[in-house]
Formats: C-alpha cells, structure tokens, sequence
C-alpha cells in the first residue's frame, strides 16, 4: 500500500527539472498515433493503450504547456518511413485520475515528466497492488483497464 | 396472395434466388404485403453482408502477418503465426454460432484482440498464445472476465452467453424500432454492430 501512496504523492512534486508545472486537473493530455490500426470507426481501440500497463509508464504530451513545439519533436523521435503521423487523441487529466475499480483506490496517476526537447511531456502510470476485482482475473482485469482508458481518450483528431 | 402466403413465398425466394424475384410476386400492391417481402429482401441482403463481413475480417487478419517491426511507431512486434490462425479458428466458431462479426483491434507486444461495442455494452477477447483466449465484458455496470481459456477443450459458456446477451438487446432494440416504423432490421443474426 506504501508504494500506492508514493506514487500518488508524485504528483504533487515536480518530477523534471524541466517542467513547466505539476500537471493540474484541469488539463488536457494527448497520446501521439501512428497507426490506422489504432482506431476504429472515428474511436480509438483498446489496444492501442497497451502501454498503459508497463511499469515505466505511458508518454503524453500537455496541451497546455508549449504542445505544439514538443508534439513537432516527438512526431520527428517516433515518424519512420513506414510510420507517419496521423494525429492524436486527447481525454481530460481529472478523468483519468478519479478513475477507480470496484475500490477506493485510484487506477492511474499523471506525473510531470517534462524532457529538455519536450516540455510537455507527461506520463500516465498504473497503479497496480490496488487493482483488485472479485470478477476479473489476472490479464482480463489489466485488459479492462486498458479499456476503461480507451473510453476516457475520446477526442480523435486525425490528420487528413 | 394474403400475408401469409406472401411471407411463405418471400422466405423461399431469399434461400436461393435473386432479390429481384421478391418484387414479382408483389402481384397485389397492398402495403402491409410490401413491408413484409421488403423486410425479407433487406434480411437476405444482410445474410450476404453478414458473410462479407466475417471475409473480410479473415482478410484483415491475415494482413498481420505482413507487418513489420515498429509497425505502431511504438517499437510494437507483429503477432505470431500460430495467433493469427487461432484468431481464425475462433472467428470460424463464432461465424457457426452465428455471432454478429466483431471488430478486431492489435496490440503493440501481438496480442489480437476482437471486440464488440455499442453505447453501454462492451465485449474484449484477446489472444495472447496459441489455443487460448482472455475475455472482459461489462454489460450496462457489471463487468466479468477470465483468463486463458483454452477454447477448444473448454467452451468458454459466460463468454458466449455474453454475446447472446449483448445481441439479444440490440435485437430487442431493432425489434422495437421496427414497431414503430423506423428500421426494418429484427434477427440478431443481421445486427451490424457500431
């Protein structure tokens, strides 16, 4: 439960020197796409949050602190020949962290993980010791998660 | 012609030939008659779809085994063979069972997923190894899940009756719109799913 807890008090502390701030609840968050595969029918599929459950966590970009220039640089670190950018899909900070299953406890946390050549940069952890469901097991639980995380970054916006 | 001869005759002609034939037998323009043979018209065209469908996915599936490396920008990995023709055994159960097509969905590590959606109902299954499959549902506020079935020894019955459930309410859905006129699409086997 401790380690629950220290995630959680991250947040309040500026995890990056270069951070323009710790991320508020008010804020948007937007995860870079480059694959069609990864949204059906104008939405964004489960699995393209698959990352989400990695212990080093889920990189994402602020809209509110100096997006465009950090979302340039990351489409220039990510774009290959054969994967270009195709937009990116946004949900609300205050969303994801009031997010609970069945508990008390929080699901995820947001950390202000600004780089030196992205200032927005942010990451979307998963707290998992407290994750706990009578009707879920082991794989099928973290699967909901991640589709609990699909259905709260819902605002696609796709380049043509 | 009455109703009932008229709806007799229409079904014979949606189960082997042209739909042009239905408009025939309209030898009596009398409206009720042509509600029926359109609803029968519009279910033969869908058994058509229905099966397009589930090609198509086959053909979609199949397209993973072209991917490369990175394919998501995220270092993601293409699926294993053996995963894909799982998928495909399983997709072959669900076509028999005469389960509405899902949709099918890749993860970055090469899970394939298959799911089915609309506003309140959610169905995942994901296969990770070969044989097996992890399902989650939730069905308006409650949600279930189990890990690694193996399929084909084990049928996965709350899975399946979830599907049931799910298209038992998009068909009572279409049921009732169809009363009142405004959708002429009532067997679950012809549920398009959003």
């Amino acid at each position: 439960m401790s380690a629950y807890h220290d995630l959680l008090s991250k947040e309040n502390i500026t995890q990056s020197s270069y951070s323009p701030g710790i991320v508020q609840n008010t804020e948007r968050l937007a995860r870079v796409l480059l694959s069609p595969k990864h949204y059906k029918n104008g939405s964004i599929v489960a699995t393209a949050f698959e990352q989400i459950l990695h212990p080093e966590g889920f990189s994402v970009l602020r809209h509110d602190a100096n997006f465009d220039s950090s979302l340039q640089r990351t489409v220039q670190i990510l774009e290959t020949d054969d994967n270009k950018y195709i937009g990116y899909v946004s949900a609300n900070v205050q969303d994801i962290r009031i997010l609970t299953i069945n508990s008390i406890y929080r699901v995820f946390v947001v950390l202000d993980t600004a780089c030196s050549d992205r200032l927005s940069h942010a990451d979307i952890l998963t707290t998992r010791e407290t994750i706990v469901s009578e009707t879920l097991r082991k794989k099928s639980i973290l699967n909901f998660i991640r589709y609990q995380i699909s259905e709260l970054f819902n605002d696609l916006n796709i380049i043509n | 012609m009455n109703i009932t001869s008229s709806l007799f005759a229409g079904c014979l002609i949606c189960m082997g030939t042209e739909q042009g034939a239905i408009s025939k037998m309209l030898i009596k323009d009398d409206i009720s008659q042509q509600i029926i043979v359109d609803q029968i018209s519009t279910k033969s065209n869908n058994y058509s779809s229905y099966s397009k469908k589930y090609i198509r996915l086959i053909e979609e599936l199949s397209s993973f085994s072209t991917l490369e490396r990175n394919w998501d920008g995220y270092n993601g990995v293409k699926p294993d063979n053996e995963i894909i023709s799982t998928v495909e055994n399983f997709l072959t159960i669900l076509k028999e069972k005469n389960i509405s097509s899902p949709e099918i969905m890749l993860s970055g590590d090469g899970e394939i997923g298959l799911f089915w959606k609309n506003k309140k109902d959610y169905i995942e299954i994901s296969f990770y190894t070969k044989d097996y499959l992890t399902f989650f549902h939730t069905l308006g506020s409650s949600f279930y899940g189990e890990d690694d079935i193996l399929f084909s020894k084990n049928s996965p019955t709350k899975l399946y009756a979830a599907l049931n459930h799910f298209q038992d309410e998009l068909s009572s859905r279409e049921t009732k719109s169809l009363t009142t006129g405004t959708k002429q699409q009532s067997n679950p086997l012809l549920i398009e799913v959003a």
